[in-house]
């Protein structure tokens, strides 16, 4: 069934598979695109993707401008800032960010910045402040995780007023996503465990929230897929291109989907649990996942027994009775949890994740108060959060 | 030249007037309801004194504006200052849906009806509140197609609150 | 089997530390019916026992430690006793309530009260059961905190002891006295035993069982005090889900929280110490005076450590009025406070004045408003009387004479200000001014009337002068009996003529016709609790005349030691600077209020009680 209206949009044109980013200086050419600045940190550097990110432009035509890799686990302004300054000073006309959701969100800042010609953030806070596009930037992910190569948000973190600065708009989403499995190669098991159940939240809450629709719901059931099939394969054995091509492609799809279809009270949860507990944030998903789905359960069955299928696959899907199928999608990912837990370290309850019982006021607090909340089938008061934060722990 | 007329469009006069009565009465109801529950309080003595919260119709209004001033919440049409949390609605026919009980702020929210511009937790806080006076305006019948979860009221502070509001509250303000 | 004893022991066991012997004072029915018990009582056992001009740290201060009647009975909200000596922090006589097990011991022993005279000649250990007191070695105790001494002192689950910490052994001038973890907080208590060399005093209870006299009328009066309880919103409502820190979220909105030493009335922060946000933040549970249905005592879960949620007055003078709002640094001073055995209020308020006096130069401190670097230890400093805490050990009083900065030395006669500020509640503003033992918010609690209830116009003298003294002798009626002074708010607006009343005509009829609006004011539950217990007979107005009667004492002990009107004051800031946060910037027009005061009460224009009037209360 429809929703009465919603919305859809992406833009970002997606390139997968063997030698993508050689084809990265092409598509500059048609952004028209000459001196792009990059945008990175130390983790990519030191992985050594960004010999390969450079190497990939030779016998091209293309100057690499200044490349930043000073940016730091959260993207802060002060930092946009900087990078504002030296883009302005070298002549860029465009961004490239190469990384996880930092640099990726950082960029986007900076390309609010540079394209408006201001060096106050604070100005263009909120929904859909930006009025015209923004220059031409291009995202290389290096995780398979976040989705920030495809969702209209930014979150960048305000140092003097110690908040965190959110920006809504439809011009943030880049031009171009290039999925190269060379750069998410070197993602050592645990991350890719944990962002790899970051994707998956991403999809089952776009699919199962209240803003869903048939499009996000068509992303979010191709990324499961995706996930289910491959995020072993890619913890267990790091250097196995196709698992590591085929997450790369189910977290952008993940992140279309819920750019389109917005996330619930799984995050919210998670959200509020890595501001507090530093608990980081692929973890705080995979913790609260089952969860949250329990805690929506009534509301989200049918959905939820949609989504067996592609999770677990036609012949447990044909097997399990259509009125216990939901069940059955939990009690899978319940397993699907254990299995990365003896595979990768990564923890399913709050204990493991290095949460502490006096913790939880301040995190139900935190999540009663995140937007995501809204979109959450059912309502959660600080009550509600106290009891999954102590049936997760 | 002069082939083409430029047209202006006219207004939704119904549906611009029947939002302005909605928002008078809800931003008395804000004034009155705040006083007498203890939950809203509560969440207002979360928010900053001298906190402007706005209601808007875009493009033209109309508009409504809460206050906070010496803890207490003020309702007003008009404010020269920018507010702290804005709620803007697209348009007259988004406003009319989420002003009138057809439509509710969750549903609203998830199909763009409005945005939010402003410290998003302020805004949930904003939304609980909202409820809590709906629940109080509103019967349940109409309450559970605009929320997620009914607050629970006690049956006598709901109808003598309701009670107050519909007969003293609405016209003195008090 | 414990024996049973109907209504009153009236024993009193008096005990010489000096001589180390004791004697037994019996209670004549004369005293009971016209002193009631606990403050009342305590008050009249000193006046006839101390010679006035005694040293509050001499061996010649005399200290009652009183049950009233109804401590044992098991009557809703009964867990709560006095105790009276004169104050070292303010020279003149204090008078402090606790709700902690002593208490109930002390009555199920079989006494009526505790007196202690003299001063033991090396640290000491009193222990008392139902036969008398045993004088015991305390040198082991000495130096242990509030919390070890207890436990420490304390053989079996019967014994229950009242100790003084650290603080109080070095005659700290707001030293406190530790019952379980509750507190005979105010007035520099714990300096007075300290000074008497008494660390500890234990009694084990438990031998007597208490009966009221008519059991039938007591369980009735008994049943209908619930209901009242059960019934108001402050009571069954704010009280018991977030306890006095209800108050918070409340004086911020009204604006008169302390903040920054009683500079503003209300913080944009003041939410994140508020009842509500400690309830959310560390899964709070009750613990309480036993036996209480109010149920305001909470404990917390703190970074793990399960702590007592503060007092409202501690959040705020430990907090809000130093500008710190972060609930675990306030649990912690409160923490602190609580093992040392120091008066949070006394203390915030000492802290605040430094914070200023540094700010203003007036004073060398490295303290600043914001900041709760150097609080711990400071406090620390105080109670072992080291380094700077030495001076500030003596009050924000002292401190503002040696070195300037008196008009933001935040007391009324030495006792520090509590958190209500009289800028936004002009009675309460009196009740400061005149309350017989200093800046006690609890003499008359007019505010609620004023700011929670708006009943009151807070903003308007009239009509104050008569409820601060209604209220004065209601409340010392209450703390002779005695319950707990929460109870006041259902006891009085439950009955079906103030609960239907609407508010509108409440308010005009005591602003316009406050004597009027008194005489209409239903208390008789607290008389007929009396009555049922003892089997003397006592109507609401005797009840009331017996309140009255204990406060004139009171007040007339006082001019004694040389108290008058010149006392009545409030400090500069209330009289002359307006709130920062009130645009109008009121201050508080005392002279209106205090003249029409005097002479409601029948003190002659210096505040010295009449002759006629002490005559006509049976005092001289």
């Amino acid at each position: 069934m429809l929703p009465s209206y919603y919305e859809f949009y992406n833009p970002v044109k997606i390139i997968s598979g063997s030698k993508a980013l050689e084809n990265v200086a092409y598509e500059l050419g048609l952004l028209n695109a000459k001196r792009p600045l990059v945008i990175t940190d130390k983790g990519v550097e030191k992985a050594g993707l960004m010999d390969v990110f450079m190497n990939s432009f030779k016998s091209s035509d293309v100057e690499i401008g200044p490349v930043f890799s000073d940016v730091p686990p959260d993207s802060s302004n002060a930092t946009v800032n900087k990078i504002a300054k030296i883009y302005n000073e070298y002549k860029c006309d465009s961004l490239i960010a190469v990384g996880g959701g930092s640099p990726i969100d950082t960029a986007k800042g900076v390309n609010i910045l540079v394209t408006e010609n201001s060096d106050d953030l604070a100005e263009f806070e909120g929904a859909d402040r930006l009025t015209h596009p923004l220059k031409p930037f291009v995202v290389i992910p290096t995780t398979a995780g976040t989705g920030s190569e495809t969702t209209l948000v930014a979150v960048i973190y305000n140092e003097e007023k110690k908040v965190k600065m959110e920006f809504i708009s439809g011009y943030l989403l880049p031009d171009l996503a290039v999925l190269d499995p060379r750069m998410t190669e070197t993602m050592p098991a645990k991350i890719t465990a944990a962002t790899g159940m970051d994707a998956l939240t991403h999809a089952v809450e776009a699919y199962t929230c209240l803003q869903k629709n048939p499009v996000s719901d068509a992303y979010a059931f191709s990324a499961i897929k995706l996930i289910r099939a491959n995020l072993l394969k890619a913890v267990k054995d790091g250097k196995d291109k196709a698992a590591r091509l085929s997450m790369a492609n189910a977290a952008t799809m993940s992140g279309i989907s819920f750019s389109n279809s917005m996330v619930g009270g799984v995050h919210a949860l998670g959200h509020s649990t890595g501001a507090v507990a530093k608990v980081p944030h692929g973890v705080a998903m995979s913790v609260f996942l089952p969860h949250g789905l329990e805690y929506n359960f009534e509301k989200i069955k049918d959905s939820l027994a949609e989504l067996l299928l592609p999770f677990s696959g036609p012949d447990v899907y044909s097997a399990t009775p259509a009125e216990k199928r939901a069940e059955k999608l939990i009690e899978d990912i319940r397993e699907f949890q254990k299995e990365l837990k003896d595979a990768a370290g990564l923890p399913y309850t709050l204990k493991d994740a290095g949460v502490t019982e006096d913790m939880f006021g301040k995190i139900a607090m935190g999540a009663v108060d995140d937007g995501a909340l809204m979109m959450n089938p059912e309502e959660m008061s600080h009550d509600d959060a106290m009891k999954i934060l102590k049936k997760a722990f | 030249m002069g082939e083409y007329k430029i047209i202006k469009p006219g207004r939704k006069r119904f549906k611009s007037i029947v939002c302005k009565v909605v928002l008078v009465i809800l931003g008395r109801a804000f004034q009155v309801i705040s006083e007498k529950d203890n939950e809203i309080a509560d969440e207002i003595a979360a928010w900053p004194e001298g906190f402007k919260l706005e209601l808007n119709v875009l493009p033209f209004g109309p508009r409504l504006i809460l206050h906070k001033k010496n803890g207490r919440v003020k309702a007003k049409g008009f404010d020269d200052k920018t507010p702290d949390l804005s709620v803007n609605f697209k348009n007259v026919d988004s406003a009319f849906l989420i002003l009138t009980p057809l439509m509710g702020v969750p549903r609203g929210f998830a199909e763009h009806r409005f945005t939010v511009i402003g410290d998003v937790a302020k805004a949930m806080s904003f939304v609980r509140c909202l409820n809590l006076i709906l629940a109080y305006l509103y019967p349940d019948f109409l309450c559970k197609n605009l929320m997620r979860r009914i607050p629970h009221i006690k049956f006598t502070k709901r109808m003598t609150t309701r009670l107050y509001f519909y007969t003293i509250g609405l016209i003195t303000g008090f | 089997m414990a024996e049973e004893i109907k209504g009153t022991s009236n024993k009193v066991l008096e005990v010489d530390l000096s001589s180390q012997t004791f004697d037994v004072y019996n209670i004549t029915k004369e005293e009971r019916a016209n002193y009631i018990g606990a403050k009342g009582l305590g008050l009249k056992l000193i006046y006839d026992r101390i010679k006035p001009g005694s040293d509050p740290l001499g061996e010649d201060n005399i200290m009652a430690v009183m049950p009233g009647v109804l401590m044992g009975t098991n009557a809703v909200c009964s867990g709560r006793f006095h105790a009276v000596a004169k104050s070292p922090l303010t020279g003149i006589f204090n008078t402090s309530s606790c709700g902690g097990p002593f208490g109930m011991q002390l009555k199920t022993a079989g006494w009526d009260g505790l007196i202690l005279k003299g001063r033991a000649s090396k640290h000491t250990v009193l222990r008392i059961d139902k036969n008398g007191a045993v004088f015991e070695n305390g040198e082991g105790f000495w130096g242990l905190d509030t919390e070890k001494t207890q436990e420490a002192v304390c053989r079996d689950k019967k014994e229950s002891a009242l100790v003084i910490g650290p603080a109080g052994e070095n005659g700290v001038r707001y030293a406190n006295i530790a019952s379980g973890h509750r507190f005979l907080g105010r007035g520099g208590l714990g300096a007075v035993m300290g000074s008497k060399n008494l660390k500890a005093v234990t009694v084990k209870g438990g031998e007597y069982k208490i009966v009221p006299v008519n059991k039938k009328k007591f369980n009735k009066y008994k049943k209908r005090g619930q209901k009242y309880i059960n019934q108001n919103e402050m009571s069954s409502y704010f009280m018991r889900e977030y306890g006095t820190n209800a108050n918070v979220n409340l004086n911020n909105k009204a604006g008169i929280l302390p903040v920054n030493n009683f500079r503003t009335g209300r913080h944009d922060d003041a939410h994140k110490i508020s009842g509500q946000t400690i309830k959310k933040l560390h899964d709070i549970k009750y613990s309480t005076c036993k036996p209480c249905s109010i149920l305001c005592g909470h404990k917390g879960n703190y970074k793990g450590k399960t702590l007592s949620v503060p007092e409202f007055e501690t959040t705020a003078l430990m907090g809000s009025n130093l500008k710190i709002f972060d609930t675990e640094k306030i649990s912690d001073f409160n923490d602190i406070c609580s093992k040392l055995g120091m008066d949070t209020i006394s203390a915030g308020g000492t802290i605040a004045w430094i914070m200023e006096a540094g700010e203003k130069g007036l004073y060398e401190t490295d303290l600043k408003f914001g900041s709760s670097e150097g609080v711990t230890d400071l406090l620390y400093d105080i109670a072992y009387s080291r380094g700077k805490g030495a001076e500030a050990a003596l009050g924000s009083r002292e401190l503002s004479g040696r070195y300037g900065g008196k008009d933001f030395a935040m007391h009324v006669k030495g006792m520090e200000m509590a958190a209500y500020d009289p800028r936004g509640a002009y009675g309460h503003g009196l009740a400061y001014a005149v309350a017989n033992r200093g800046a006690c918010h609890l003499s008359a609690y007019v505010v609620a009337l004023e700011v929670y209830f708006g009943l009151l116009k807070a903003d308007s003298p009239r009509a104050k002068a008569d409820f601060v003294k209604f209220f004065e002798d209601l409340t010392c009626g209450i703390n002779a009996l005695q319950t707990c002074q929460f109870t006041m708010y259902s006891y009085t607006l439950e009955p079906p003529l103030s609960k239907y009343t609407p508010a509108f005509v409440l308010n005009f009829l005591m602003m316009n016709i406050p004597l009027l609006a008194i005489s209409l004011i239903d208390f008789s539950l607290y008389s007929k609790l009396f009555s049922s217990v003892t089997g003397i007979k006592m109507s609401m107005w005797k009840f009331r005349k017996a309140g009255e009667r204990i406060h004139m004492l009171e007040r007339y002990m006082n001019t004694r030691e040389g108290a008058s009107g010149k006392d009545d004051v409030l400090p500069e800031r209330f009289l002359k600077e307006g709130l920062e946060s009130d645009d109008e910037k009121k201050v508080v027009p005392l002279g209106k209020m205090l003249s029409q005061y005097y002479k409601k009460r029948g003190y002659d224009s210096e505040g010295i009680p009449l002759a006629s009037k002490l005559k006509n209360l049976g005092i001289v």
